[in-house]
Formats: structure tokens, C-alpha cells, sequence
């Protein structure tokens, strides 16, 4: 007898399955489970200019052996997944997600979206979780658990720590670039002036192993990690199924898309769709975690509920991405061994309302390849080549994230007809104005760091690829929303543990607090199962 | 393969050399321009129908630069644009070319010729390139 399914094997999967499994309860996780479809990979640990310049197979991952890694047309969501991580964003035979504004990428692969993500950890505040039912005090312990069991590096109390709280258990930071050390310099240099417009900058944490940890890393800063997982320094989920696995009580159901589910006495019936075998089975539990992400979890309950064309609320971090020039850097030595990742994270806040504070993250461009900037050049592509050679070391992209609140505007639904969602996301004038005037005060802020925006680029809805908000976490008892203990309303035996039931989206990436709460809701189920 | 099968790819892989003496001023090793070859013909984002001015104008070395101007100043997404990213694509991910992309480190001094002698070229480029892309250019 199966005391829990999970659904899912992304980064809030894994995470709930773990305390249900430590706690000794039989534990099945069912996921569609997309693997690496073989794609051509960089051969073993290597540099990436040491690759550039001896392998003669390098075309084959940078580009794709179909060139799939050419991005002809506009700028799209997923865009930054490269040809051996295209398998993230691969889709299954599905009623699809349809939208005229908005790009919802959703992921079937063993890991989830977080098989490719950029590994930024911040946790939230109570500032943050303002309108939540739960504190940034209950969720700590959560927060620990998930940074000793995968790893996170970086700095304490530095400037971020007024926003990201205490966190007792960092791994030493990474080591930064020289754009991120120059930014930093820079900033540390003027603290008092940049504190007085807003600005707090720091490193990041990340959830890169700089030593030794559970197995893994440390990382040996190849400037890879966007192309594979060589040295397993950057935490995948897979990773932690792996170690799940190994479990006697837990079992993995690849190749099964969860449908709908239905309460019985004394359990749970969960109807999925073997995709090998193209059959309908049927897996009975004690209880059910829904953790597929927040589009596929909404899409589960209302099916499950009879709520089909009910609309459901849909929070997205609204994104938009500046090159800038580091021009006071000109002609400064740089150093080559450095990670992909984000180099300097950012928060700015010029009207002291922290709940609508952005989030800017730095990376300096090289690992993604110099043509990819001709693309977006003005220039013609020969003088844009010249020049992009000398200029491209103090060239850095800056990432930012805007929050999220529910809106009469932003709204998923699932099709009676064929179990599809629609989708329509259209922020309030009023909101997409605030965004626009909070970036242009940030891009005279940065000028200030010796930082010259080259341009703005804005991939559109969606393109954050941070979903959340369709089962929201309430007190009131509303009809699909998730108790404070995940709960799913309307159900005895149903638990929500992704980000389907964040009641908001703050600018901060968001798969930190998913495995937190992922973990606070699975070790509450253990210990009322247990009991 | 038929003769006319041939002859695209002979007018392709004479493409690829003309793209690469333009970027690099260097030639293209044969594994190169298999590569684009097979690319043009695999990608439809870069084919074009018989006739495509841009890209027949574009075989002349000398027009090279101009097209390019043109097309960047007016922001069009063509064949010809297209298939000038493809092939720098292809020269970077290349052992033999990768030097020509990779970052190097320059004195402002030099930045500041380079920077001073690009808008040079642009003055002359720019205005010619948009005329003579308006003129050829059938959406």
C-alpha cells in the first residue's frame, strides 16, 4: 500500500517526497520524466576557452547537431536553454496551455524546470510573505533543511542580509569575476550614496557547492554551467531523487502524465496516463501531493474538483534584460576561471516599499557565445565582431525581476472540452507604468557603478518561467485554495506543495521557498501520518 | 546527385567562403563549410526563393560590407542577414576560428581608434548600405 504519491520530480517533488520518506512511509513519485535525449554533450570536465580552441566536436553542443541553438527571430521564453539542455522545455502529447500574451514553458523532464535553472537561492522575507499565512519564522527551519541537504554558498551579513534574514549554513561564496568584484568595489566604495537611492547589492547565494558537499562539486569555475553539469556543482533535483532511490520505501513511476484525481474512503485515486504503453492506470494512496507546478496543479484540482472553467489566478515575475557596458572597466586585466552564474544580485527599492522592490541580477557574457550578441547588435555583424572582441570582458547582462500580486487580469482556466488551459495574463496599466518607471531609475543608478545600459529587452509574459498562485494559501475558506498546512480545500487527502500555492510572487526567484515549503509540507504530513 | 544539386551546393559552399574572407579575412576549413552547407539547407528560417536580391548582391565581395550596414541599420530580419549570423555561428564554434571570438584584452587607446575608425566607416557605410537595400529589398 502506497502511503503518498507525489506528483512531480521537479525541485518541489523531490523536496516533499523527502521528510514523507525519511519519516519511513511508503512513498511512489509519478513524473513524465524526460531524460537527456542524448544530445551532445562537452566532453568531461574542460574550460571553456580551453574547449573553444582544441575541440573540433564543440559545434555539435554549442549550436545542436540541427542547429537548434540558433535563435532566429525574436527573443523567446527559454531562450537561454542550450542545444544539450533542450530537453527541459521538450512537450508530451497534451491538451495544450494556450495564451495570445503570454509564454507559459512548462517542463516533463526528470528534475523539472530546475534541471536548467541558474541556481540564485534568496530566501523571502517576512516582508515578502506579507499577505501569506505562514512567517518567514516557520518556514526557517525548512530553509535550513533544504541549504544543509543541497548546498548553498555565500556571504553573511553583507549588505543582502536586510534582505535575505540569517542563514547559518552557507558554504564558503563563490569565487566572483572581475565584473562582479569591480561592481562590488565600486558600490562598497559609495555605500551610503547607493543606500540613499535604494540600491543594496551583494554576492549571491547560490546553490553551487564551493566545496565538497552530499557527493558533490566543489566547483572548479569552467564557465560551463550552462552547457552541462560536469563537475555537479550547481544542485539539480535530480540529484536528490537519486538519493531517494536508493530508499527501500520509495518508489519512481516514470512515464506517467497525473490526470485527475478522486477522494474514496480512506484514500486517494490517482488516474494518470502511461506514455509508454499509451494506457490509462489507475494508483491508489493514502494521500496525494500535487507538486507538477503551479499551471499543472491548478489544471489537476479543478479537473479533479468538476472546476473546469472556473478561473484560476496566475502570478508570473514580470522580466526584462539590459547588456550594459562596464565602460570604467575598459582595458582592465580579467580573470578566466569563473562560474556562469549570477555574479552580483541586486535589490532596488528607491520609494521604500519593499514589497515592490525589483531584483537585478548581474552575469558577465561569454559562456553563451559571441554571436548571439550580433544578433541583437545595431551594428553591421562584421565591425559588431571586431569590436565585440574587445569590449564583450566588460560586458555583463543584468536579469530584472519584478513582483507579482493576483489580478482580475491574470487568470488561467481549464477547457471542459479536452483539459487544456487558457491562459490570459494582462497587467494593469498602472502596473506595467510602475515596472517601466522603476527600471529607467535603476539604469541612473547603474550609470553610477560605471554601468552603460546598451539597450532593453523584453521577452514577455511568461518569460521569467516563475509560475505560482493558482491554488493560493489562505486562511479563509474559499474553494480552491491550500489551508496554511497545504491542504488542498475541498479535500481530505490532497496536498498542494509547489508554487501553486504562493498567494504572491515577490521579485526574488522563487525554487528556494518551493523546496522550503515543499519540505514544511511534506514533514507536516509525516508527522500527522505518524501520529 | 543531380547536377542541380550540385550546383547549390557549390553557390553554397562559395557563399561560405565570401562570408568568412568578410568576418574573419580568413578562409574557411572544408568541415566549415560542409557544416553551413548543410545548415542552409536544413534550417528554413535562412532559405529564400530564386529571388532573393540581397543575397544574389551579396555576391559581390564588394557590396558585402554595404548590405550588411544596411540591413543592421534597418534592423531587417532576411535570408541574407540570417545566413551571415549562421555562418559566424558556425566560424565560432570552430577550433580554427575560435581565437577571432574569444575576448582579448585591449589598451583604451586602441578601443578608442578602433571605436573612432568604426564610426568612420558607418558614415560612409550606413547611407549607402540603406540605398542600395531599399532599392533591392522586395518584402
Amino acid at each position: 500500500m502506497i502511503d503518498v504519491v507525489v506528483i512531480g520530480s521537479g525541485a518541489s517533488g523531490v523536496h516533499a517526497a523527502w521528510p514523507l520518506v525519511k519519516a519511513g512511509l511508503q512513498v511512489a513519485l509519478v513524473d513524465v520524466g524526460h531524460r537527456d535525449d542524448g544530445a551532445p554533450k562537452p566532453p568531461g570536465p574542460a574550460h571553456f576557452t580551453q574547449l573553444r580552441s582544441t575541440d573540433p566536436d564543440q559545434f555539435r553542443y554549442f549550436l545542436g547537431d540541427d542547429f537548434q541553438g540558433l535563435p532566429f527571430g525574436e527573443v523567446r521564453v527559454g531562450a537561454q536553454l542550450t542545444p544539450p539542455r533542450a530537453y527541459i522545455a521538450k512537450a508530451i502529447a497534451d491538451a495544450a496551455t494556450r495564451s495570445d500574451d503570454f509564454q507559459a514553458m512548462q517542463s516533463y523532464a526528470l528534475g523539472g524546470l530546475a534541471a536548467g535553472w541558474g541556481a540564485a537561492v534568496p530566501p523571502f522575507s517576512d516582508v515578502d510573505l506579507e499577505g501569506w499565512p505562514i512567517s518567514r519564522q516557520q518556514l526557517q527551519p525548512h530553509y535550513d533543511a533544504v541549504a544543509r541537504r543541497i548546498g548553498i554558498c555565500g556571504v553573511s551579513g553583507d549588505d543582502l542580509e536586510r534582505w535575505f534574514g540569517p542563514s547559518p549554513h552557507l558554504l564558503p561564496p563563490a569565487r566572483q569575476d572581475s565584473n562582479g568584484s569591480w561592481l562590488l568595489d565600486t558600490y562598497q566604495r559609495r555605500a551610503n550614496w547607493f543606500h540613499g537611492r535604494g540600491l543594496y547589492a551583494g554576492q549571491p547565494r547560490l546553490a553551487l557547492t564551493t566545496r565538497r558537499h552530499a557527493g558533490r562539486g566543489p566547483c572548479r569555475n569552467l564557465d560551463m554551467e550552462f552547457w552541462g553539469d560536469e563537475d555537479r556543482s550547481v544542485y539539480r533535483p535530480v540529484y536528490t531523487l537519486d538519493q531517494l532511490r536508493r530508499q527501500p520505501n520509495f518508489t519512481y513511476l516514470p512515464e506517467r502524465h497525473a490526470e485527475v484525481f478522486e477522494e474514496q474512503e480512506g484514500g486517494v485515486a490517482v488516474r494518470v496516463r502511461n506514455l509508454g504503453t499509451g494506457t490509462s492506470e489507475r494508483i491508489d494512496a493514502g494521500h496525494l501531493v500535487l507538486a507538477c507546478g503551479a499551471i499543472q496543479s491548478g489544471r489537476i484540482a479543478a479537473r479533479s474538483l468538476g472546476a473546469e472553467d472556473t478561473p484560476l489566478p496566475l502570478l508570473s515575475n514580470p522580466y526584462t534584460y539590459f547588456p550594459c557596458l562596464l565602460w570604467t572597466r575598459l582595458g582592465q586585466p580579467t580573470r578566466n576561471r569563473r562560474h556562469s552564474l549570477t555574479q552580483v544580485m541586486m535589490y532596488f527599492d528607491p520609494h521604500r516599499r519593499p514589497q515592490q522592490a525589483l531584483q537585478a541580477q548581474v552575469y558577465s557574457y561569454r559562456s553563451l557565445l559571441t554571436f548571439k550578441l550580433l544578433k541583437e547588435s545595431h551594428l553591421p555583424i562584421g565591425d559588431a565582431l571586431r569590436i565585440l572582441q574587445h569590449v564583450q570582458s566588460y560586458f555583463i547582462i543584468l536579469g530584472v525581476h519584478h513582483p507579482d500580486y493576483p489580478g482580475t487580469s491574470k487568470l488561467m482556466q481549464v477547457r471542459r472540452e479536452d483539459g487544456g488551459v487558457d491562459i490570459s495574463y494582462r497587467p494593469t496599466i498602472s502596473e506595467s507604468r510602475r515596472r517601466t518607471k522603476l527600471e529607467n531609475e535603476l539604469m541612473m543608478v547603474m550609470y553610477r557603478l560605471g554601468c552603460l545600459p546598451l539597450g532593453r529587452v523584453d521577452p514577455g509574459y511568461g518569460s521569467s518561467i516563475h509560475y505560482a498562485g493558482t491554488l493560493p494559501m489562505t486562511e479563509e475558506n474559499r474553494p480552491l485554495t491550500t489551508t496554511p498546512q497545504g491542504r488542498l480545500r475541498g479535500t481530505q487527502r490532497v496536498y498542494i506543495a509547489d508554487g501553486a500555492a504562493f498567494p504572491t510572487l515577490p521579485s526574488k526567484g522563487l525554487t528556494y521557498t518551493l523546496m522550503a515549503n515543499a519540505d514544511r509540507v511534506g514533514r507536516q504530513l509525516a508527522t500527522s501520518l505518524s501520529l | 546527385m543531380t547536377m542541380t544539386a550540385n550546383r547549390a551546393l557549390h553557390a553554397l559552399s562559395e557563399e561560405c567562403r565570401r562570408f568568412a574572407r568578410y568576418l574573419l579575412d580568413a578562409e574557411p576549413d572544408s568541415a566549415e563549410v560542409e557544416r553551413y552547407a548543410r545548415a542552409v539547407q536544413t534550417l528554413p528560417a535562412v532559405q529564400c526563393g530564386p529571388n532573393e536580391r540581397l543575397l544574389s548582391a551579396a555576391r559581390s565581395p564588394l557590396l558585402l560590407p554595404f548590405l550588411d550596414a544596411g540591413t543592421s541599420y534597418l534592423r531587417l530580419d532576411c535570408p541574407f542577414r540570417r545566413r551571415l549570423m549562421l555562418a559566424a555561428a558556425i566560424f565560432e564554434a570552430s577550433p580554427r576560428h575560435a581565437d577571432r571570438f574569444l575576448p582579448c584584452e585591449t589598451s583604451i587607446a586602441r578601443m578608442a581608434v578602433m571605436g573612432l575608425w568604426t564610426g568612420l566607416r558607418m558614415a560612409v557605410l550606413v547611407p549607402l548600405g540603406v540605398l542600395l537595400v531599399k532599392a533591392l529589398h522586395r518584402p
